[in-house]
This record gives structure tokens, sequence and C-alpha cells, in this order.
């Protein structure tokens, strides 16, 4: 009866050891300093656990932890998935260069600059070694140019977000080369980007990156109906987009992306002074067609249609219309604690009011009635 | 030759025959252990017994509740026997629920150290052990309350303390200020390899509060600091040649900037 009660609790032993194998990290046993089972020293800690410690510290506190032993390194490099180096003010260039080749789990990296630092060789790098990345930000980079793209559109194929704005160097037969290759792309912000951003380069996105989801085209000036139809046409998943400044749009564009965009959810029109009652009547026609269409398949939603209309200083529009889109997109509103739909600078457009401001109004002249 | 080789292939044959029988042998012993454990465990579970020795058997209170209902009166009609046999029910229910309830405070955990020390754990406790919850939930309910739990990589200091943040963060949970002042506290009273083994202890066991309490006290102390200062605080020796270090210094001088005076050796 002993014999029994002894192999049972070694069976149960055995089957808890199993459950609670300690892995220290990924060294195998070899040269860990463990006695009993217990781990003695600091540059021993298990990877997840020197990972979650730090994960509450910022990313400069990283890079010296991973300087700190062969040990802590290695964890690091096979545990670090996000990276930021924007407070990095002098030297970012030599330090993307010593970090790329180490931290290749990387999926996320952040590498805006206030004073431009970064250089072809430093992006190349990190092309070569993160093969991984899906969200890059290389957002104010003026010296980098097209070699950049093209490393990074072969490096780097799982990109889902990618920010070069403020990139200016970069031409359009480059960025129309890294949509070919960076298919799963859903954010892509290209603001002040005027040589990449061109008609050229938008037909290439449009034919490529289906998925695409948040575009950014402020300021630039190039873009014209044919690349946004283009867009329109190929990405019906758009639901961000911002054409501020690209004073070549007209009606079409808009017309177009109401009809082929069904959840486009936030429109930036500034300064785009071509745009007349036109485009504005078949924003309101669409969203009321998507709701009756949705209502019709059983998916009709109260949050369709438009979250944020930008036409500050659309200067051509007239109430009627754009009363018509805050009329069929409830999400709009012109009331002071939720201003989504921006009109500086349109004079002409103070009566236009959102359902709220409706209601308030209503509510205020109600007791005057009585009287 | 051919002889030879003939020979000591029966032989092998022969060999691997008696491996045979010895394996069948041993499968026959743990078969007959088993069917010996399974009569065992019947003959816990069902035990006849004479009219007249289970009278005897009875306890107190089954003679009380006997008798009790000796004294019933018989009810007139069927609808005083349905509220009679509804009233039962429910007061049987009652009770039943009442002694799970004590049940659920009373049951305790079995926790064996590797040093030997078994600690006995409100159930709750153990709950806030993630692993050994799940080791609770995988084996059954009467396995895991006979047997203590081995935790191979905890020594009984460090489960000590772990049981004492549980029970104490419970109490200062109250209001969120008396929780981080007694987080702070708690933390304070460690010396750096207390608190490296109650980490991994805690890690091991996935005692979740304890865990990011513990690391956000460790990434604070480390929180803008530089490299010597980190190896200074956790004893780390470097391990990097002259060259790697003089080229690590060279491209990120700022690391090694601002050693804060308070370092722990």
């Amino acid at each position: 009866m002993v014999g029994k009660e002894s192999l049972r609790t070694e069976v149960l032993n055995l089957s808890f050891e199993k459950l609670m194998m300690v892995e220290c990290g990924g060294n195998s046993g070899k040269g860990v300093n463990i006695k009993a089972g217990v781990i003695t020293e600091w540059k021993d800690i298990p990877v997840e656990l020197l990972m979650q410690i730090l994960s509450l510290v910022d990313d400069q506190t990283v890079i010296i932890a991973s300087e700190v032993c062969r040990g802590w390194r290695e964890a690091i490099c096979f545990g670090l998935t996000r990276l930021s180096l924007s407070w990095c003010s002098k030297n970012m260039n030599n330090l993307v260069l010593s970090l790329s080749p180490k931290f290749t789990k990387l999926q996320t990296l952040i590498l805006r600059q206030d004073k431009p630092q970064l250089e072809d060789n430093a992006v190349e790098t990190i092309a070569n070694f993160c093969h991984d990345l899906q969200i890059l930000d290389l957002s104010k980079s003026f010296k980098l140019t097209d070699r950049s793209l093209y490393a990074v559109a072969l490096g780097c194929r799982d990109l889902t977000k990618l920010n070069i704005s403020g990139c200016s160097a970069f031409s359009d037969n480059a960025l129309a080369y890294l949509a070919s290759f960076c298919r799963k792309l859903k954010v892509l912000n290209l603001c002040g980007c005027v040589k990449a951003a061109s008609d050229t380069a938008l037909q290439a996105i449009g034919h490529y990156c289906n998925q695409l989801q948040f575009l950014n085209l402020g300021w630039c000036e190039n873009v014209s109906d044919v690349g946004v139809m283009s867009l329109a046409y190929g990405c019906p998943d758009l639901r961000t987009l911002d054409l501020c400044g690209c004073v070549l749009i007209t009606d079409d564009s808009v017309i177009v992306l109401a009809n082929r965009c069904p959840h486009l959810r936030s429109l930036g029109l500034y300064y785009c002074q071509s745009i007349t009652d036109k485009a504005m009547y078949s924003l309101a026609q669409s969203k009321l067609n998507n709701r009756m269409w949705g209502s019709v398949k059983g998916g009709g939603n109260d949050d369709d249609g438009l979250r944020t209309l930008n036409i500050s200083q659309c200067t051509a529009l007239t109430p009627s219309a754009v009363q018509a889109v805050c009329d069929s997109c409830p999400s709009l509103h012109t009331c002071s604690g939720r201003h989504s739909l921006i009109m500086s600078g349109c004079l002409n457009l103070t009566s236009v009011h959102c359902v709220c401001a409706g209601q308030a109004h209503r509510a205020i002249t109600l007791p005057h009635a009585a009287h | 030759m051919a002889k030879e080789s003939g020979s000591s292939k029966i032989e092998m044959l022969e060999i691997s025959n008696e491996a045979m029988a010895e394996a069948q042998s041993s499968k026959i012993e743990m078969l007959e252990i088993n069917n010996e454990a399974m009569a065992e465990a019947q003959s816990s579970k069902t035990v006849t017994m004479k009219p007249a020795e289970a009278e005897e058997s009875k306890t107190e209170t089954q003679k009380i509740t006997d008798e009790e209902s000796k004294n019933v009166p018989i009810a007139a009609t069927e609808e005083e026997s349905k509220k009679l046999s509804i009233t039962k029910v429910e007061e049987s229910k009652n009770a039943a629920t009442a002694t799970t309830e004590g049940e659920k405070e009373e049951a305790k955990v079995s926790l064996k150290t590797l040093d030997g020390v078994t600690f006995e754990v409100e159930a709750w406790i153990a709950k806030e052990m993630e692993t050994v919850q799940a080791y609770i939930d995988d084996t059954s309910a009467d396995t895991s309350a006979a047997i203590a739990i081995p935790l191979h990589n905890v020594a009984g200091r460090e489960l000590a303390r772990m049981v004492e943040y549980c029970k104490e963060h419970r109490r200062a949970s109250v209001s969120a200020g008396n929780l981080k002042e007694f987080e702070e506290r708690f933390a304070a009273a460690l010396n750096l390899y207390e608190m490296k083994d109650l980490i991994i202890a805690a890690n091991y066991l996935n005692t979740k509060k304890l865990l990011e309490s513990l690391s956000r006290c460790i990434a604070k102390a480390i929180k803008n600091k530089s490299v010597e200062f980190v190896r200074d605080y956790f004893g780390v020796t470097n391990d990097y040649t002259t060259e790697e270090e003089a080229q690590y210094r060279e491209t990120n001088a700022w690391a090694f900037r601002n050693v804060d005076e308070d370092s722990r050796n």
C-alpha cells in the first residue's frame, strides 16, 4: 500500500514538472547558474520576465539593458518587438546601424526626427535585418533618397503601416515600386511628399495595395482626379483619406469616392476650392443608399457614414448641400462638444447644423411657443 | 563462420524472448497492482452492513432526524402532503448550500516547496497562483486535496512571502492609497537577492499581481540609468570583450553617463 502511494505521488510530481518546466532564456541550461532548480543570478532570469520588466521602462533604458551582458542582449534581441528612437536628438543614424543587426525580431520601429539625422545606409541596414517589420515611421527624414524606399520594398514586405511624411526627396517611381512589394499596407502617410505622391504612384497603390484603409495625401499638390479615382477603384476598404491642399481635386474624385468606398469615415478636403455642391450631394446620396442597402441586408448601422469632414476654405459650397450631408451622416457634428464637421473660412455656411444642434434649438424655442 | 553467426542469432533470439517474458511479467504485476488498488477503492466506497450494524453506525444527528420523522403528522389531504414535501426539499437544499459554503471557506490546498516545507494555504490564495490553479483544474479534486502539490522551483521562504503578499494585498485593496503604500512597503523590505528570488517564483507560479508589483519596482530603479549602474544594481559581471565594450562606448556614449550614487552592490 505504501509503495502504491509513493508511486502515485511520483506520477503526480512528474506531471507537475512537465506542467511547470522553466525555460531559462533559450540557453538550454548551458552556462546558467542554477542550484536545485533555482536561478541564482540576475543575468539568468527568464526572457519573458526580463521583457516584462523592460516593458515598463523607456526605450533608452531597454537599449542600455541590452548592453549589460551577453545573456541580456540575447534575451532582448529575441524578445523585443517594438522600439522607438524618436528621443534620440543626435547620433540616431549610428544607433540604428548598431542596433538593427541585433534586434531582428522588431515589428514596430519609430524613427521620427525633429532634426534630420537618418541616412540611406541606416534604412538599408533595417531592411536587411528586420524582415518582420510591420510598422515603420520614417517621418521628417529629409536626407533619405529613393535608395531607402527600394531597400524597404525588398526587405520589409510585411509592412502594414508606413509613415514617410515630410520625406520630400522620394520620387513617385520609388513609391510605386514599394507599393508593388508591400501589398499588405493598410496605413500610408504621404503628407508633404510632393514628388512621391503623383498620379502614377497612386495608380500603383490602387493596383497593388487593395487592403489600404488610411491614406494621408496632405499638401501633395500634384495629385489630381486620375490618381484619387484609381485609389477609389482599387482600395474599396478606404476609411480615412486626407486630401488637404490637393488643389487639383474636383467633384469627380469625391463622387467616385462616395460610390466606391462605402466604409469612408473621414474625408479631408481643406483648401480644395474646386469642390462644389455636386460633390456634397453625392456624399449625402451615397450614405443614404448605403444605409438602405445595409437595412435590406440586415446589417444596417446607425454609425454608418462620415464621422469627420473638413471642408474649410471650400468657398464654392452652399448651406443646403452641406446640410444634406449633415442630415445623411448622423455622426457629423457642428456642436462645440463634438466638432467633426469643420467649415472654418466658409462664412456662408454658418446656418448648417447637426442633429444635436437642431434638437437643442427646438428645445429652446418650445417654451416660447407655450407663451 | 556461417555456423557461428547462426548460433549467435539463436542466442540473440533467446535473449529477446527472455526480455519479452520479463516485460510481460512486469506488465502483469502492474495490472495486479492496479486491480488491487481498484478493489480497495471499491471496498472503501461501497460498505455493506447488516441492519443492526447500520443502526449502530448511525450518528446522533441521523437518529434525531429519524425520531423527528416519526413525529411528523400524517397529511390529511394530498395538497398538504405536497406542501410538506416542498418545505422538506427546500430545507434540505438550504442545509446543503450551507455545508458547501462552509466547506469552501475551510478548503485548503497543500503546497510542497523544493526545500521540503509543506504549506497549507486557502483555496483563494492558490487561485492567485495560476500555475497551481491549472494543476488543480487538471487533476481531480480528491487527488489535489489528498497530496501536497510539489513546487520544484520555489523555496519555502519565497512561498511564505507570496502568501503574505496575497493576504496583505487583499486587506489593503480596500482603498487605492493603502494599496500603493502597502506595495511600496513590501518592496522596500526586500533586498535585491530576495527580490530576484521572489520575482522568479512569482513568474513561475504566475502570480500576476505580485509579478506586476515587483516588475514596477525594478523598472523604477533602473529607469534612465547608465549601463554601469544597471550592472552594479543587479550584480551582473560584464562578459563583453574590451574591444566590444570600446566599440559600444564609442557608438552609445550616453549609456555610460549619469551613474547614480545610490547604486546597490
